[in-house]
């Protein structure tokens, strides 16, 4: 079992993170978030919430390096103690399912929520 | 004095002819007239004055223009004619007193006093008085001055708290206006004439002097302080007239911002909130911009509270290891120790005998029961790898994101709330205050505050002038009396004259002091009657007068109250009014416009079963919140001979109903 050097997003995924970051960055004068920061958010609200996200149906854009985007490999103990990978599946590719389907759950909520996210909804205990 | 009658044509809102009729009663001798805000009470009692003395009076005493006086519905029908008729009595002869305005046939719009034709006529018992001596029977009966204490507008009451504070311009024009009511300038004036004179004396004796050899010094002198003397004068005047300037810009604006008030109040009202928005307005940013900053390394703390169950349970699994690992540890040193026994231990350690098989047979049952035991073995690297995970998922430590983010969005759920409250009343009062120039008002008051210090300026500049001019008058009076006691000029015409002169304006300014004095007296013992009798709060002892005619309450300790209410500063400035009435022995009736505006219920009481004493006849302009037209009128229903209504027929057209 092998891990992936990179990982990412379907294009479809990918811009649904673009169109909720520009929104949210258009709120505030501080540096703005980032790609990565709700990538790892939707990823840690997946194993929260104890999501089993299915394979992807399209091939991912590998933007991210792994080594970047999980220096501590925080994802990688949280996603491999979940149990929730196939066997011999690598646990990177966990990660990426995992964020696909936590960026569209972002993006659903976003817009049923008048383009706005909704942060207390998302994060509630 | 009584009025019968007023009979009113195209006088401001009172369209065409309207008579009103004055009570005549000895006891019911109150005439009410109810009208709301803008509906012409105000333009009722300057009917009444313009009718005596062809003034109508705006706020700060502004003259209003006669093309103002004419009802605009007339004129825009082509009717520029406006009279007033008052019919009274006065000391048993009955007065009829006619003054009009026409506009001149050949001006076409009039715009100034001059494009108007005033008349006048006064007949006394039917017999008509000739011009020029109609002004002086009008001033017999009620003079002009003496008007502003029977014909007051409420409203303006206030004014008389000037009265208190020292070197205030507009306490010393109320002071001026009270000093005419009670006859000092009479003396002023003699004085004033007396100290003319007196420096021409003075001139005519420096003259003198200045042919004589020893007295050439001080004529030199007294030139010198006379050439002062003409610049400090020219000073003052010059002085005077700046003040006046300002003092008229200051009135015009404040009319304007009185008229504008209540848009001024919203325009602050709407500058508060406007401040409280963007208040809000940063908060949330701030909190936003907050919650951006945790957002960055929330999914850490998400990561944290999700694997916390995890790590509890691989921690069971690991102490269970570690409990087998104990077990099993325990069960190898008790088999090890029996498999010694067996094995090595033919003979007993203590007494060196051989042990039977009999005995050892037992140990080895024991031993073989034991080595048939499960958990001998454990399984060490699930152990390692236990550690491992644990550690792995201890690490990932976060700094609470997630419950700062939730803190912040309920602030900023809190704070949408209160915006939303602010932004309502901004519209409400934008909405209300549409179509007038907020920022004319906010300009205009700008300019008042800056004329307001040019004015306390040159009126410090003044009082040093005056301080000076009154420094020069005793030096020359004192080079004057050196003159005069020198040997060989005693008895000299011009030392003579500036003798007896300065002796007469002494005299003349001790009289002022003196009959200051005794009218001070007279005002502020009538003003304590009448306070007594209107004040709620018994341990109130009187009235105490100042040099201005301010007055102050006095405690039971006859000491000065220094904060009073705003209900107690009309109270006291209604027992001013009447001291002065009292002091001036005219007897006139008594027209208030909107009197009761500042007093709670009490006070009000008092006041209305004391104003049919006042005066033979009192005229009552008041709103429905002033005086309830029922509830309040019950304490001196006995005391009203007439109640009126005035109707809104327009925008700018009224008409008086008797009721």
């Amino acid at each position: 079992m092998e891990e992936p050097q990179r990982i990412g997003l379907t294009k479809e995924a990918n811009d649904y993170l673009d169109e909720i970051l520009d929104s949210l960055n258009s709120e505030v004068e501080e540096k703005g978030l980032i790609k990565f920061d709700l990538y790892r958010l939707a990823v840690a609200l997946g194993v929260k919430n104890g999501n089993k996200p299915s394979s992807l149906s399209n091939n991912t854009d590998n933007a991210f390096r792994v080594s970047e985007l999980d220096t501590d490999k925080a994802l990688f103990f949280a996603v491999k103690a979940t149990n929730i990978q196939d066997n011999e599946e690598p646990i990177y590719r966990v990660v990426e399912r995992l964020a696909e389907q936590g960026v569209r759950d972002f993006y659903k909520a976003y817009k049923s929520h008048s383009e706005r996210m909704p942060w207390d909804k998302l994060l509630a205990e | 004095m009584k009025i019968h009658k007023l009979i009113i044509n195209n006088f401001m809102p009172y369209k065409g002819k309207q008579e009103i009729e004055f009570p005549q009663h000895e006891t019911q001798n109150v005439m009410l007239l109810f009208g709301d805000n803008m509906r012409g009470k105000t333009s009722f009692l300057n009917a009444i004055r313009w009718g005596f003395y062809g003034v109508a009076l705006a706020r700060h005493l502004r003259e209003i223009p006669r093309s103002h006086l004419i009802n605009s519905e007339a004129t825009d029908e082509g009717d520029w004619a406006m009279s007033i008729s008052i019919l009274f009595e006065h000391e048993g002869r009955n007065y009829e007193l006619n003054r009009s305005i026409e506009k001149r046939d050949n001006v076409t719009q009039p715009k100034n006093n001059s494009d108007f034709l005033e008349a006048i006529g006064l007949r006394i018992n039917g017999t008509p008085v000739i011009g020029d001596s109609i002004n002086n029977e009008i001033n017999q009966v009620m003079p002009k001055e003496v008007s502003r204490f029977f014909l007051f507008d409420g409203e303006l009451l206030q004014e008389y708290e000037n009265l208190l504070i020292e070197e205030s311009d507009q306490g010393k024009k109320i002071k001026e206006h009270i000093e005419s009511v009670l006859g000092v300038p009479a003396l002023i004036h003699a004085r004033d004439e007396l100290q003319v004179l007196l420096k021409d004396a003075r001139s005519m004796q420096r003259r003198d002097a200045q042919k004589n050899d020893e007295l050439r010094k001080y004529a030199q002198d007294q030139k010198g302080h006379e050439v002062k003397l003409k610049s400090l004068e020219d000073d003052i005047g010059e002085l005077d007239r700046q003040r006046l300037g300002l003092q008229e810009k200051v009135d015009e604006i404040d009319d304007f911002l009185k008229n504008t008030e209540a848009v001024q109040n919203k325009k602050i009202e709407l500058t508060r909130l406007a401040t409280e928005k963007k208040g809000f307005e940063f908060n949330i940013k701030k909190s936003n911009n907050t919650i951006h900053v945790l957002l960055k390394t929330a999914w850490k703390n998400v990561l944290e509270s999700s694997v916390q169950s995890i790590t509890q349970t691989l921690k069971k699994e690991r102490k269970g290891y570690q409990k087998s690992m104990e077990e099993a540890s325990a069960l190898q040193g008790e088999i090890t120790n029996l498999r010694k026994s067996i094995d090595e231990n033919k003979e007993c350690n203590t007494c060196g005998q051989e042990i039977p098989e009999s005995k050892r047979q037992p140990l080895r049952e024991k031993l073989e029961l034991l080595e048939k035991q499960p958990g001998r073995s454990v399984d060490y690297s699930r152990l390692t790898e236990l550690n491992k995970n644990i550690d792995n998922l201890e690490g990932i430590r976060a700094e609470g994101e997630v419950n700062r983010i939730i803190t912040n969005l309920e602030e900023i759920t809190k704070i949408k709330v209160k915006l939303m409250s602010v932004e309502n009343q901004c519209d409400d009062i934008e909405e209300e205050i549409k179509g007038f120039d907020t920022d004319e008002i906010m300009r205009k008051r700008e300019k008042r505050e800056r004329y307001g210090g040019q004015l306390a300026k040159t009126s410090l500049d003044m009082k040093d002038r005056e301080d000076k001019k009154e420094e020069n008058l005793k030096k020359q009076q004192k080079i004057s009396q050196l003159m005069a006691k020198h040997k060989g000029s005693e008895g000299t015409l011009s030392n003579l004259r500036v003798e007896r002169l300065q002796q007469l304006e002494t005299v003349f300014s001790e009289g002022i002091n003196q009959l200051r004095l005794k009218l001070k007296g007279d005002v502020e013992s009538y003003a304590t009657s009448a306070f007594k009798k209107l004040t709620t709060e018994k341990t109130y002892t009187g009235l105490s007068i100042n040099q201005n005619y301010g007055l102050s309450i006095l405690d039971e300790n006859k000491k000065v109250i220094d904060e009073r209410s705003a209900g107690a500063e009309q109270i006291v400035a209604l027992s001013l009014i009447d001291g002065l009435n009292k002091t001036s022995g005219t007897k006139a009736p008594i027209v208030m416009d909107t009197p009761l505006g500042r007093l709670d219920p009490k006070h009000r009481k008092n006041i209305l079963q004391y104003l049919p004493d006042m005066s033979e006849q009192v005229v009552l302009l008041v709103h429905e919140g002033e005086i309830h037209a029922k509830r309040d009128t019950e304490v001196f229903a006995s005391r009203i001979g007439a109640r009126y209504d005035i109707k809104r027929i327009s925008a700018t057209q009224s008409r008086i109903e008797r009721v």
